[in-house]
């Protein structure tokens, strides 16, 4: 679904990305997992179309995407729950979900959109008409997801979700990416310095570090790696 | 204190309104802060100004090319705000005004600084505007503008330029094409403008480059902002309160540029979001007495 090869990402003379193959199958949910500065970020921004890459190439859904603008992405079915969330705070959670849904609307899509963001968080059913930037830091990532639901994605690009979460709320929040492919056939990539949490849920995982590749294979494989074990895992 | 003097700041304010409107759209929705918007106004004052005594063309023939023209030189006006942000397109819509201004006092076919003179009135069916009439004429052009203001706020583009106002990369993760309703929102902002220097010039009978200097863009910035940007009713009575204060304290002479200038410095403090905008005193107050007037009614009736 995702073919992304030899891409490379850079800031003036900084290498954020050198040379990053990997590749995401339908209904496959897939980690990046790396530290901070490891270039996960220019990673998705790249896949997004929010950063120019360098070289290579991204395909997705058999089209070559590399030089398409963002919009033109999220109509094919890509979609990005940002670093951070980046709600848009001043706007009400019932205009942000909207935006989600810039792309979409069509009255059918939205309201059935709309139901699963509920189902799957119904906190933001009740915030609905309260200014985004009053919701907890929890809500606003389950905002942040549900907004790039309302999009209906094939493929979530998903980054740093656990960042600045309870610990208990994390496995919560990434076990509705496995909810969301049950149901929806979404595919999600997944780009996570919290390695244990992440391993948990994905079937398998790339290592970036300096912006490269080092390491890729399955959740379990990974999990059992000796290097993975120290650098990621702490055990 | 006569009737015609009253009707001529009602119709300066009416034209008002619709720049402030105007501004509105471009600096209240996407938050792309203009302070040349005077150059706007000017070209639609000198399109309509050289349509009307170079090529004879009535109020009304001329109305609909004026807007078209301003439109065009609004999209061109607004191609550097896709490659500058925030402070570095401020500065360039001042040098945006600056260039403009200039245009009209270097080129003999602008006047230069004589500018154009003997605008005709308009007519209506062989009849001129009389003071009334005009006065009539600008508010059914303020009522249009705020009814379009009205229809564009509940779209998906003011939604759109909301989105990146506030974030710009996050908006373009949602789908939205930002460079394309950066340049709408140049666009209707700038029509509106247009038809707001027609009526200028049809009105004053005459247009100079000074009429739409740097000084004038600051005075519409700063009716939006006191009245509340991003919001309809801020921007009509922004542009009520600055044109009719000024003229209301004209007893004070002297000091009146003074006051009226510490009640905008005083503002910026207490009240950044302006008198009636999003969550000011004013605002909430007059919602609290509308709800309390309405529960008063419900549980009075019988």
């Amino acid at each position: 679904m995702l073919l992304v090869d030899d891409l490379r990402v850079a800031y003036g003379k900084i290498l954020a990305v050198e040379e990053v193959s990997l590749e995401v199958d339908e209904r496959e949910l897939v980690a990046v997992i790396g530290a901070n500065g490891a270039g996960k970020t220019s990673l998705l921004s790249a896949l997004m179309g929010l950063v120019e890459p360098r070289g290579g190439t991204i395909s997705f859904r058999e089209r070559d995407i590399t030089r398409f603008p963002s919009w033109w992405r999220v109509r094919l079915g890509l979609a990005l729950v940002p670093e951070g969330g980046r709600i848009f705070p001043d706007l009400s959670v019932e205009k942000n979900l909207l935006l989600g849904a810039f792309v979409v609307r069509s009255r059918r899509g939205l309201v059935e959109n709309l139901e699963l963001v509920f189902s799957l968080f119904p906190v933001l059913k009740e915030r609905l008409n309260q200014r985004a930037g009053t919701l907890s830091g929890g809500e606003r990532q389950m905002l942040a997801i549900g907004r790039s639901l309302m999009a209906s994605p094939k493929l979530l690009l998903v980054d740093e979700v656990s960042m600045g979460l309870m610990p208990k709320l994390i496995p919560e929040i990434l076990g509705t990416f496995r909810k969301l492919r049950g149901e929806r056939g979404m595919s999600v990539l997944l780009a996570e310095q919290n390695a244990r949490e992440a391993l948990q849920v994905v079937d398998r995982g790339y290592v970036l570090k300096n912006g490269r590749v080092v390491l890729a294979g399955t959740a379990v494989e990974l999990r059992e790696n000796d290097e993975v074990k120290t650098a990621y895992l702490g055990l | 204190m006569t009737l015609g003097y009253l009707l001529t700041v009602g119709t300066f304010t009416g034209i008002f309104m619709i720049l402030t409107l105007s501004l509105n759209i471009l600096t209240g929705y996407a938050k792309q802060v203009s302070l040349g918007h005077a150059a706007f106004f000017g070209i639609g004052a000198y399109a309509a100004a050289i349509l009307a005594t170079k090529f004879g063309l009535s109020f009304w023939a001329a109305l609909p090319c004026v807007v078209a023209v301003t439109t065009v030189v609004g999209i061109f006006l607004g191609l550097p705000s896709l490659r500058v942000s925030h402070d570095f397109l401020v500065l360039s819509t001042i040098g945006l005004n600056f260039i403009v201004g200039s245009v009209f006092k270097y080129f003999s076919f602008f006047g230069g600084s004589m500018g154009i003179v003997d605008i005709p009135t308009p007519t209506f069916f062989g009849k001129a505007f009389g003071t009334v009439g005009y006065f009539g004429l600008t508010f059914a052009f303020v009522t249009l503008a705020v009814l379009t203001s009205i229809y564009f706020s509940r779209t998906w583009g003011r939604l759109a330029m909301e989105a990146f106002g506030e974030d710009e990369t996050a908006a373009k993760a949602m789908g939205i094409n930002v460079a394309k309703f950066k340049i709408y929102a140049f666009a209707i902002s700038s029509a509106y403008a247009g038809i707001a220097g027609a009526l200028w010039a049809h009105y004053v009978g005459s247009v100079f480059p000074e009429n739409f200097g740097f000084d004038r863009s600051i005075d519409i910035l700063a009716m939006l902002v006191l009245g509340g940007l991003g919001t309809i009713r801020g921007a009509v009575f922004g542009a009520l309160l600055l044109q009719v204060l000024p003229e209301a304290l004209r007893f004070i002479q002297d000091y009146r540029m003074l006051v009226s200038g510490a009640v905008l410095a005083l503002m910026m403090v207490f009240q950044p979001m302006g008198l009636l905008g999003k969550g000011s005193f004013l605002y909430l107050r007059s919602l609290g007495i509308l709800r309390h007037f309405r529960r008063g009614v419900a549980s009075g009736a019988p």
